[in-house]
């Protein structure tokens, strides 16, 4: 056992993850990312045979549908389709971008047909059916278009209300640059999946909501953070 | 509940300081503190710290499960009212139910939807409930209209109709091409106005905000042009930090909020958003009152014995009323002789008859009968006409006599309109020269150099032209030495005339005897309108071709017996120069023969004070 989560850990830093192994002991006791599967790891990654290109050793199929993606008459960037740009941290021209990972169990429908996709002895089976809650069945129906929208540049020179770049890692929270993508916005700009679900671990989190958000939110400040 | 919201009070400041602070301590650039913390700590922010309802943010944007296609990431709960729209006889645009943008507003601005009921999160507690006046309710007509695409009516900012549309002022925009709440309004920030701290997208001072869709500088017939230079855009008065006031300390920085508002006005006076009815609009400010320096008393004019209906009738004014001449819905409120985005106290013409400074931007019928066109009126006298020249509603009943003696002149008997002033003023006889420069073929040698003032100096060079008001207005009108406010709005003398203009009491029949006035000479004569411009005692009276002495003085005769004022409309050939048109209360036929004023011959023909005249009897 001990083995086998050093080997995950170490091809995860191969892939720039050194905040999952930073966070290793949050998702060893996690009982919502950290039970998916029979490891607190191995509910998405896999240490061989990874599927999607093998971006992140991801052990579910991400599909290929695509997503209503949110709109707005005020939005200064535009929206693309969630299967491009994706992010570029990952193989370029394939749709595994950080919020595609993530849609792989936090849409209900894919997460329901596409969720056993590796069945062994030694990992077990793998994405029991989502909560039917609806704030963790994000992109149910293949709709993104009621939720924060992802997939765009964080641009204060396109929509001046937003704050520089540098405020906003500098705050904790994380943008995302590769290929064609600079400052993306993802599902992982305000959540790391890796942290625990009650947020982060060196902020006060009693108010929090948890959500596995990088910064609390207990005042909006997660908000405040880009939305000036 | 209450407790909660106690308690909750006593944190906020504390976390707002702190969230305030916070880029500060950690030393952020300034672009990245920004307007800090939006919405936190204002009116908008109904979180309840320490709770789950503690997030700013979420009452009206949720980050997953929001509202499917209300944007931004909508969260509080819509309401499903239907809205009484706004109307106007006035605006070309065609209003409907709000849109979205506005919708999101209504849900807590209508008062149907509790606070803090989300969609994505349910019911949240709130620390914070609707303010007085800020529920709108399902009444929407009387509050500036909403989701509408603005249609072209002639004083709308010609780039709202360029392709994209858009306002005068960058801050101030639209949604879509539409008006919303958020053209005026920003939701997140509540004092980038800081008089007027409700969340307006910029000040507002000298209604800056309506004055990038509501443009003076539009071509006429606009009748906001003159906005810039008239006195309600630029008249320094205090005004007093009072209900009925706007709240920006003169009246130049209230601006349009002097009259009209953009919320919840009184029921009566929807139309136009004004703040009162009628006069009523008018009277905090111009009724000797409230304003520093305090401005004359115009509304203790109407009080006068002889004043325009303005009190005493209501409802009948409405402002698309531009079909002139009005007929059956007679009526004389502010606006029918003063536009108050034009009107100055200077600025406008000084001789006649262009329309002083006052009467700027008001509508008109021109000397040919119809409305003037374009409007605004050019001539005073083109105000007066809307009501006292073709329309047929001008009352002729016994009741007319109540603002004056009810003259019935000869050649009435041929005319459709005995009180048809621009028909008398157009006259090809002879009438007083208000629609046109002095042009008698006859030697004026009564005329003064200059007109007196009610002190009996030298007043006003005479000129050529006369202004209506020159004789109909207040008997303190500040142009001749009075005291008082300019203009017709009432006067101590019938007719509302300036001055004393006295007519004898009529003979039981006409041609018989009638008591004399006794003429004196001074402001108090009998005659001292006409005084005004005709030299009495040096030239008319002594004559020695026509001996008017006889007449006024012998007789004690009235003006007004032998000549009518205005003009002689209708005229025959043997009666009409000279303004000479009898009053036949007066004057009878002699021998049954046509009353008759031969100036070729040098002869009346007619009876008059039990005195026959005829051919024999010449001057």
């Amino acid at each position: 056992m001990i083995h086998r989560k050093l080997m995950i850990a170490a091809a995860l830093v191969l892939l720039g993850g050194s905040a999952a192994m930073a966070n290793k002991a949050a998702l060893t006791g996690d009982t919502q990312h950290g039970a998916v599967g029979t490891t607190p790891c191995g509910g998405c990654h896999t240490p061989h045979a990874g599927l999607n290109g093998n971006s992140l050793l991801w052990v579910k199929s991400v599909g290929t549908s695509t997503y209503t993606v949110y709109t707005s008459a005020s939005l200064k960037n535009t929206s693309s389709n969630i299967t491009s740009p994706g992010n570029g941290l990952l193989v370029a021209g394939t749709p595994s971008n950080n919020t595609l990972l993530c849609m792989s169990c936090h849409d209900g429908a894919l997460a329901a047909t596409n969720s056993v996709t590796l069945t062994t002895t030694n990992y077990g089976t793998v994405g029991a059916a989502l909560s039917t809650s609806a704030l963790l069945d994000v992109g149910a129906g293949g709709n993104l278009g009621n939720d924060h929208p992802v997939n765009l540049a964080h641009n204060p020179t396109l929509n001046t209300t937003l704050a520089a770049v540098a405020a906003v890692t500098g705050a904790g929270l994380q943008l995302y640059t590769g290929g064609t993508a600079t400052n993306f916005v993802e599902c992982g700009t305000c959540h790391n999946p890796h942290q625990g679900p009650t947020g982060v671990t060196n902020t006060p989190k009693s108010l929090s909501l948890g959500y596995y958000l990088r910064v609390a939110n207990n005042t909006s400040q997660l908000c405040t953070t880009c939305h000036l | 509940m209450r407790a909660e919201r106690t308690q909750s009070l006593g944190i906020r400041p504390a976390a707002g300081l702190l969230l305030l602070l916070l880029p500060l301590l950690l030393g952020l650039p300034r672009a990245a503190q920004g307007q800090s913390a939006p919405v936190v700590g204002t009116k908008h922010d109904l979180s309840v710290p320490g709770t789950v309802s503690g997030q700013p943010c979420v009452f009206c944007h949720t980050p997953h499960d929001s509202y499917v296609a209300e944007k931004p990431d909508w969260n509080h709960l819509l309401s499903i009212q239907t809205y009484t729209l706004y109307t106007s006889t006035t605006t070309k645009t065609v209003m409907q139910q709000p849109n979205q943008s506005s919708k999101q507003c209504l849900s807590c601005h209508d008062g149907t939807v509790a606070l803090g009921q989300t969609k994505a999160q349910g019911l949240l507690n709130t620390s914070r409930i609707l303010g007085a006046g800020k529920n709108l309710g399902a009444n929407l007509s009387n509050d500036h209209p909403i989701s509408f695409t603005p249609v072209s009516d002639g004083q709308l900012a010609a780039s709202l109709f360029l392709t994209p549309p858009a306002t005068k002022d960058p801050a101030v925009k639209l949604v879509a091409g539409a008006v919303e709440c958020t053209t005026c309004h920003n939701p997140h920030i509540p004092n980038k106005d800081t008089v007027v701290p409700s969340f307006l997208v910029r000040s507002n001072a000298s209604s800056a905000i309506c004055l990038a869709c509501h443009d003076p500088s539009q071509p006429r017939p606009n009748r906001l042009q003159g906005w810039t230079t008239g006195s309600h855009g630029t008249a320094t008065n205090t005004t007093p930090a009072a209900a009925g006031f706007g709240a920006y300390g003169t009246v130049a920085l209230n601006a349009c909020l002097n009259c009209h508002l953009p919320h919840n006005t009184p029921a009566n006076s929807s139309p136009r958003l004004l703040r009162q009815y009628e006069e009523a609009a008018c009277s905090p400010c111009h009724n000797g009152t409230n304003l520093t320096p305090a401005l004359l008393n115009v509304m203790g004019e109407f009080s006068k014995v002889y004043a325009h209906p303005t009190t005493t009738v209501s409802g009948l004014h409405e402002a698309n009323e531009n079909a002139f001449p009005l007929n059956a819905n007679r009526h004389a409120e502010c606006p029918d002789c003063h536009n108050g985005h034009a009107a100055a106290n200077a600025g406008g013409a000084a001789l006649p008859p262009g329309v002083q400074s006052a009467l700027l931007g008001a509508t008109g019928v021109s000397n040919a009968g119809g409305a003037v066109n374009p409007q605004p009126a050019n001539n005073e006298y083109e105000v007066c006409f809307k009501c006292h020249a073709d329309s047929t509603g001008k009352p002729q009943s016994s009741a007319y006599s109540v603002y004056g003696y009810t003259p019935f002149r000869v050649t009435f008997a041929t005319s459709t309109d005995p009180y048809n002033v621009r028909l008398q003023m157009q006259s090809t006889a002879s009438s007083h020269p208000v629609t046109h420069a002095r042009n008698s073929p006859y030697p004026q040698s009564s005329l003064r150099v200059n007109m007196l003032t009610l002190s009996y100096t030298a007043g006003r060079a005479m000129g050529t032209q006369v202004y209506c008001t020159d004789c109909h207005t207040n008997n303190q009108d500040r142009n001749f030495g009075g005291l008082g406010p300019n203009g017709p709005h009432g006067s101590a003398y019938p007719h509302i005339l300036e001055r004393n203009y006295q007519v004898n009491t009529p003979p039981a029949t006409p041609g018989g005897t009638f008591p004399s006035l006794t003429y004196s000479a001074g402001i108090n004569g009998p005659f001292a309108l006409c005084e005004k411009c005709h030299e009495f005692t040096n030239s008319i009276f002594q004559d020695a071709t026509f001996r008017h002495n006889i007449h006024s003085i012998g007789v004690g005769a009235s003006c007004a017996i032998c000549h009518s004022p205005h003009g002689v409309a209708n005229s025959s050939a043997n009666i009409g120069p000279r303004l000479v048109n009898f009053d036949t209360h007066f004057v009878g036929q002699n021998s049954g023969r046509p009353i008759q004023f031969n100036k070729a011959g040098r002869y009346c023909d007619l009876v008059c004070h039990q005195q026959a005249h005829d051919s024999g009897m010449t001057y």
